[in-house]
């Protein structure tokens, strides 16, 4: 286009003229170039405008990526594979090492037909990258031109760091986002989570693993887990952890943590992931302690109700012997045993009747104004007619005692599940004593004995139902494990409290608390 | 030949045939006429009727002349042909069935998208590096921003393959292909010839005093010049301040003053004023950037038809040899401001520059011109592009 470039060329135009073209040309391409709102539009944008600044064919934009390797950001006038092909281009290697732009001429450059190419570095380090402009034409970059484009790829550097940073900052916000939403999840989730970071340290902990472990956030977050979960390192090796793939979560392990002197059993499974393994738990503690209770309760019923079966049912088979003839005193004395084994089946059953309901608080107790002092005294009377002889009963008691509000039946189930086991833990003998004394808060009920006493050890539980004591420590006495569960429940419906102080091998007091007996 | 005679067969060269007609057969005859002249079958006839009513009409004539070959082409404001422009007539030019081409239409409503379709299209009939190609675009000017048409085809063909061609004119304005009419596409049409094909683009706009910044704007609307509304400091530097203008005073006005980007190179890319928008913003033909440098233009007489020898200079330029067949786009604005739309002047100064043998040549005027040699635009103004097509080996 020479001859019509003579024509219309701005002749009378200076070198001012020209510097004002390419200040425009430079402007132009700085505010499209700051109108790009992401890298990969930037690319789209400046490489087209550069084009038609320099009458180049081609143009296009590299960027050093991870690990020194090029990216292309954007290109114009080339196919997708020709530009793809140009992160492997010598020429274009060399310019992202930096230094001056330089000015290519050739007949085939790029692999792409090009004969003039001038490359300009921008930056440096991980921000360094190059711009390129390409002519298919024989007609060389001059001085002006190459400046201009020195000076368009800093504007452009520029822009490609404000879009970085403006796509760093979206990023920390969509993450910081998506955080809040995975911690508001994690914050309504019932069962407690927890992220151990590949360091062992505590970095996440939701409110519902501080509400089943009773431990704050801030005693756990930034702490190594070993030391902010008591027990955790012996317990952390049987936790499974799966790898996160669908399918291969880890399985449900059952563990027992003690924090504070509470056992608490947690159902908890864990996935890895790169940056540590979150943890997922959930307080099986209740059922547990039912599936305690009801191996207990088999236990008890098995083994309870099989020694009077078995009396009875051998002193019957004894007694329809026809094949021997017992002496009257023999038969007398084996439905004795029959009448006595049957009452204490009868007895457990009641027991465990009564625990059910109290269990379900179907029991109704018919409270009333209560002579303490008469109630004991049947007690004690009816213990005597099968306590040993070595044991000797005594009711303390002043003359006058106001009444209190109890059921009368209910008290005097309560006093002698008491004496009895005084009487029952008392093989050696002794004095059991029942003291009735008047309080400021209701009237004390103690029953003392001074038999084997009861390990400091076991006192927290003796009140639980099912409980039974370490029966090496009882010299084979034994019982169905309701008895004291069904004193602490009678006298807390009776508004009562009850209460045990004991000291091995020296006896045990069992105290309770009634209430005055003004009726309400 | 000249127009409303019966034109002569003229058998340049084996590789095209030209013809040309006026009246209500027109597109048949002149058809019939470059396919004779070609003196075998054809593969493509190119059609640029002019004046028609009824373009569906008009590419019927010129299938049913032209047998099995493909139709293309547009209808402008005049044909253009060798002996000169035609107001209602066409002109046509055959290819020889030897020389590889396709057809393709692109009728997205985004304009990139009907350019890289139709391109897209056209491209994959033929092998571009079998020989020199040449990607020509028959677009309307009313399917939206002809930079971005030119843009989307520039995608697809790249830098080797020179494009050409313009918006079709005329009061029923239609590219055609496929044997049809159409309104709002791209037609493309891509030839591989074994000889050069050059590409000549030229315009006779002269800027006039310092040229200004755009300030503001808004996709093709300049809304502001050196900080100013656009049209006041538009008129301003015409010395037309002064002047109550109304619209159809303003767009004669603009239409001898165009705008137009200064380039590095010294040379400027003349932008179509199209209308005055409210505000005092001046609507262009194509979008025009803030900071971008612009010269307000006189489009100069002497300068048109010295650019028309310099386009044909710069496409022959490209030849190993003499033009064997020629294709005009030449802006329907350019020959008025010569005395009359179908000006001779322009014409003949075409055919001289070719030299002693003209070429085969048909062409048409437009509302809007196709023309990339070089670079990577391709959407011109005021401008008259010249495809000449060399001898084939």
């Amino acid at each position: 286009m020479s001859s019509l470039r003579s024509v219309q060329r701005l002749e009378g135009r200076d070198e001012l003229l020209r510097r004002f073209v390419e200040a425009s040309r430079r402007a132009q391409i700085v505010a499209i170039v700051n109108r790009a709102g992401s890298e990969s539009e930037l690319g789209e944008l400046v490489v087209a405008e550069l084009c038609e600044a320099f009458e180049a064919e081609v143009a296009f934009l590299l960027a050093a990526r991870d690990e020194g390797r090029c990216g292309l950001v954007g290109a114009y006038g080339l196919k997708s594979g020709e530009a793809f092909r140009l992160v492997d281009d010598d020429l274009c290697g060399e310019a992202l090492d930096g230094g001056e732009p330089k000015l290519h001429q050739g007949d085939d450059l790029l692999g792409i037909g090009v004969r003039n190419l001038v490359l300009a570095p921008f930056g440096a380090g991980a921000d360094r990258g190059a711009v390129g402009v390409a002519r298919l034409y024989d007609q060389r970059f001059d001085e002006a031109e190459v400046a201009l484009l020195e000076a368009i790829a800093e504007s452009i550097h520029h822009a490609l760091e404000r879009v970085r940073l403006a796509e760093e900052r979206d990023r920390l916000y969509r993450e910081a986002d998506e955080r809040g939403q995975a911690a508001r999840v994690l914050g309504s989730v019932a069962d407690g989570v927890f992220l151990v970071d590949s360091s062992g340290i505590v970095r996440l902990w939701n409110p519902a693993a501080e509400a089943i472990t009773a431990l704050p956030a801030e005693a756990v977050l930034g702490r190594p887990v070993d030391e902010a979960i008591p027990g955790w390192a012996a317990v952390a090796r049987s936790v499974s952890v799966g790898n996160g793939r669908v399918g291969c979560s880890g399985r449900a392990t059952t563990v027992p943590i003690e924090i504070d002197g509470r056992e608490l059993w947690l159902s908890i499974t864990g996935v890895g992931f790169a940056e540590g393994t979150v943890y997922a738990f959930r307080d099986i503690t209740d059922e547990r302690q039912l599936e305690r209770l009801k191996a207990d309760f088999i236990a008890t019923v098995s083994h309870e109700l099989r020694t009077p079966i078995a009396a009875v049912h051998g002193a019957a088979k004894t007694l329809g012997r026809e094949d021997i003839t017992l002496p009257e005193e023999s038969r007398r004395r084996l439905l004795e045993i029959i009448a006595e084994q049957s009452e204490r089946l009868a007895g457990i059953v009641t027991d465990i009747l009564l625990a059910s309901q109290l269990d379900n608080g179907n029991l109704a107790l018919a409270t009333q104004q209560v002579d303490a002092a008469a109630v004991a005294r049947r007690v004690i009377d009816a213990a005597r007619i099968h306590a040993p002889k070595a044991v000797t009963l005594e009711l303390v008691a002043p003359p006058e005692l106001p009444p209190v509000a109890a059921d009368a039946d209910k008290l005097q189930q309560v006093l002698g599940n008491l004496v009895g086991n005084a009487v029952k833990y008392s093989p050696d003998g002794g004095r059991v004593e029942v003291r009735l004394e008047l309080r400021e808060t209701g009237l004390s009920i103690t029953v003392r004995d001074e038999g084997l006493g009861i390990a400091e050890s076991e006192l927290p539980w003796i009140f639980e139902k099912f409980y039974r004591v370490d029966p090496n420590m009882t010299r084979g006495a034994s019982g169905s494990g309701l008895g004291l569960y069904i004193c602490r429940e009678l006298v807390r419906r009776m508004g009562g409290s009850i209460w045990v102080r004991s000291t091995p091998g020296s006896g045990s007091t069992f105290s309770v608390l009634l209430p005055s007996g003004e009726l309400t | 030949m000249s127009p409303g005679t019966t034109p002569d067969v003229v058998r340049r060269a084996p590789l095209a045939g030209v013809g040309s007609a006026e009246g209500a057969r027109a597109c048949f005859e002149a058809v019939e006429q470059a396919v004779e002249s070609l003196g075998e079958d054809a593969c493509l006839v190119l059609i640029f009727p002019t004046g028609v009513a009824d373009p569906g009409e008009a590419v019927a004539q010129a299938q049913a002349a032209a047998g099995d070959a493909d139709v293309a082409g547009m209808t402008g404001t005049g044909a253009i042909t060798a002996g000169g422009a035609i107001a209602n007539g066409c002109s046509a030019l055959a290819f020889t069935e030897s020389l590889p081409v396709g057809v393709g239409v692109g009728a997205a409503s985004e304009p990139r998208v009907a350019g890289r379709t139709a391109a897209e299209e056209a491209l994959a009939s033929v092998d571009p590096k079998s020989g020199h190609a040449v990607l020509l675009l028959f677009v309307d000017s009313e399917s939206g921003d002809q930079a971005e048409i030119v843009a989307g085809a520039y995608e697809i063909a790249g830098g080797q393959i020179p494009l050409a061609g313009g918006a079709a004119g005329g009061t029923a304005s239609a590219q055609f292909a496929g044997g049809r009419a159409l309104t709002r596409s791209v037609v493309a049409v891509a030839v591989v010839a074994s000889a050069p094909i050059g590409v000549g683009i030229a315009h006779g706009c002269v800027p006039r005093g310092a040229p200004s910044i755009v300030t503001r704007s808004n996709g093709q609307t300049v809304l502001q010049l050196d900080g100013r509304p656009a049209e006041e400091v538009y008129l301003e530097k015409l010395g037309l301040d002064d002047v109550q203008l109304n619209e159809a005073d303003f767009e004669a006005v603009a239409m001898v003053h165009p705008l137009a980007e200064p380039e590095l190179s010294g040379d400027v890319h003349p932008r179509y004023v199209r209308t005055r928008a409210p505000g005092g913003g001046l609507v262009c033909a194509t979008r025009l950037e803030r900071n971008a440098a612009v010269d307000i233009c006189d489009h100069v007489p002497e300068a048109i038809v010295t650019s028309a020898r310099a386009a044909v200079g710069d496409a022959v330029g490209q030849l190993t040899g003499p033009a064997e067949a020629a294709l005009l786009f030449d802006c329907g604005a350019r020959s008025p401001q010569l005395g009359n739309p179908l000006a001779a002047r322009e014409v003949d100064a075409i055919i001289s520059a070719f030299g002693m043998h003209p070429p085969c040549l048909a062409g048409v005027y437009t509302r809007g011109e196709i023309g990339r040699s070089r670079g990577a635009k391709g959407d011109r103004n005021y401008s008259v592009v010249v495809v000449a097509f060399g001898s084939e080996a």
